[in-house]
């Protein structure tokens, strides 16, 4: 029963991660089975009609070239999006944000003045103290 | 790796925050009648509360995937 829910809603977790990337891939999937079945008819088209043997080779070439522009067009499509607060920022800000390299601010709750949170000092403290430790930092101070 | 961290730190954080919260709520109280020192122990005793948690679920989460039944 566990195990079952578990499972359920490991699945969902990854569905709803990557809805877009697992729709994506079968949508090209399909696409790439599309065109190799009109690829296989047109080989087999070619070699019964006489004639068509030249464009054989350009049949290739234009089956390849659709696989890599699906193949593209998926990537494109499955890309991070950008953020959009990161527009407007000056230029140092945004490189900043594109490395990756700043802090992540620390979110006080929606609707919640930070000025008037009384928790905002507590939400920035890499580290909090329990009751024992501010005992043992009272003793350390005293000596 | 390590922003991974931080943001999970983050998240628990804030849900020891929203639970001492609730706490102090139902106590009749409001977070503005403690001292820092006195809600950073209360959050602080949240935060273990969650973390204890998450040890005991996550290890019967791991007893779940590998088949192993605690109850027969």
């Amino acid at each position: 029963m566990i195990a079952q829910m578990l499972r359920f809603s490991v699945l969902l977790a990854i569905w709803k991660k990557y809805r877009r990337h697992l729709t994506g891939a079968l949508v090209l999937l399909a696409f790439w089975l599309v065109v190799n079945i009109v690829h296989q008819d047109f080989i087999e088209y070619s070699h019964l009609s006489q004639g068509k043997e030249e464009a054989l080779g350009w049949s290739y070439l234009l089956k390849w070239v659709a696989n890599l522009l699906g193949l593209a067009i998926y990537l494109w499509l499955i890309r991070e999006p950008v953020k959009q607060n990161s527009v407007g920022l000056d230029p140092l800000t945004s490189l900043n944000l594109r490395s990756g390299r700043t802090e992540p601010k620390p979110k006080s709750p929606k609707g919640v003045d930070p000025a008037a949170d009384p928790f905002a000092e507590i939400r920035q403290k890499d580290r909090l103290r329990s009751k024992a430790d501010i005992v043992i930092d009272d003793v350390k101070g005293k000596r | 790796m390590f922003n991974l961290k931080k943001k999970i730190n983050q998240k628990i954080r804030n849900k020891a925050i929203s639970r001492a919260q609730t706490r102090i709520m139902l106590a009749g109280k409001m977070p503005e009648d403690f001292d820092e020192l006195q809600l950073e122990v209360i959050v602080k005793e949240e935060e273990d509360k969650i973390v204890g948690d998450a040890k005991e679920k996550g290890l019967l989460a791991l007893a779940a995937l590998l088949g192993l039944s605690l109850w027969s």
